[in-house]
């Protein structure tokens, strides 16, 4: 493996994983949350995670 | 990249991105063929950048429930050997379907042959996903209940591992495995995270929660699509341009689908879903019509 095809992989790896966790930072942590990524059947947990325990 | 294809590109993300804003799945059972038929991006290539997209998701999904508290790793860890060879299987039929340049002849006419049998296979994954909505649906997966007992704890293969996830009950890890190496052959084949198909399986065939398979989906999905990605971008099937495209329109579409979702019930978010399913299925049977002409 050269160094470009191991800088490519790095970077196909790194950028979503970056990208992924911007977007819980932006939306789930400086916003208001919405229930991304929550299953069929499962739509309510965010607002259940909201709720005081 | 022409602009054109930069917007199509965008457009499909935010299309595709609307789904697991809504139904919490990845969608990429319907970004392989959008892409492909829409975009004209090689099948090897969209499964590529489907699977670096959904890995944006899925680390999304998972910092989540992380932060909700939700720890549930061993299953995921145990699925994770199974998937790996999955993963394998499936980037490797994806290999030899690269260089194909096979034709299959119907009535005299001159398909070719790679591309009219993927399309074929993603038109059976979406039976199969009708089938597994339906199958949530009928068996009502809403409810939250813990103690549900797995259909294979009738069979008991050993070896048998405990797990707190299923209240120490034990399961067997041949099934955990055969498990991982279909949703990894999905994943690493067709682009798919494998939370529709994971999800009930766990539920139905191993009694875990509702609540507690999303977790460990979330968790197996973002190592198998980790390695997934990688070993993509390794064979040169991830365009970086094009996974950041699809991850912008994505994380637009998923905001658009959550505001969507607390609108919706979950009986009329499974109706929606057939619809999804419906139209991604048309999507493939016109181009297959469309090859066949």
């Amino acid at each position: 493996m050269n160094w470009s095809v191991a800088l490519h992989v790095v970077a196909c790896v790194i950028v979503p994983v970056a990208w992924g966790a911007a977007v819980h930072w932006i939306f789930h942590r400086l916003l208001p949350p919405r229930n991304i990524a929550a299953p069929i059947g499962d739509q309510t947990d965010a607002a259940v995670d909201e709720l005081p325990s | 990249m022409t602009g054109g294809e930069t917007w199509m590109a965008v457009g499909i993300g935010l299309v595709v991105g609307v789904i697991p804003g809504i139904f919490g799945v990845g969608g990429g059972f319907l970004m392989v063929p959008l892409l492909h038929v829409f975009a004209g991006v090689p099948i090897p290539l969209a499964v590529g950048c489907c699977s670096a997209q959904s890995l944006g998701t899925v680390t999304t999904g998972m910092l989540h429930r992380r932060a909700s508290g939700e720890r549930s790793l061993r299953l995921a860890w145990l699925l994770l050997p199974g998937t790996l060879v999955g993963i394998e299987l499936g980037i490797g039929m994806l290999e030899r379907t690269k260089h194909s340049t096979g034709v299959l002849s119907v009535a005299s006419r001159e398909l070719p042959l790679m591309e009219t049998v993927q399309l074929i296979c993603y038109l059976a994954i979406m039976l199969v996903l009708a089938a597994v909505v339906a199958l949530e649906t009928y068996y009502n997966v809403d409810e939250h209940d813990t103690h549900r007992r797995g259909r294979l704890e009738r069979f008991p293969l050993p070896p048998l591992v405990a797990l707190p996830e299923v209240e120490g009950r034990s399961v067997s890890l041949v099934a955990l495995t055969a498990l991982g190496v279909l949703v990894g052959f999905l994943n690493g084949g067709f682009g798919m995270g494998g939370a529709l198909l994971l999800v009930p399986a766990l539920v139905f065939l191993f009694g875990v929660s509702t609540h507690r398979a999303v977790a460990v989906t979330l968790v197996s999905s973002f190592l198998a699509g980790f390695v997934s990605t990688a070993s993509h971008a390794y064979r040169g099937n991830v365009d970086l341009r094009l996974v950041c495209l699809l991850l912008l329109g994505g994380t637009l579409g998923a905001q658009a689908g959550s505001r969507i979702a607390e609108r919706l019930s979950s009986r009329k978010l499974r109706r929606w879903f057939a619809w999804v399913i419906l139209a991604s299925t048309t999507i493939i049977l016109a181009r297959l019509w469309q090859l066949f002409r």
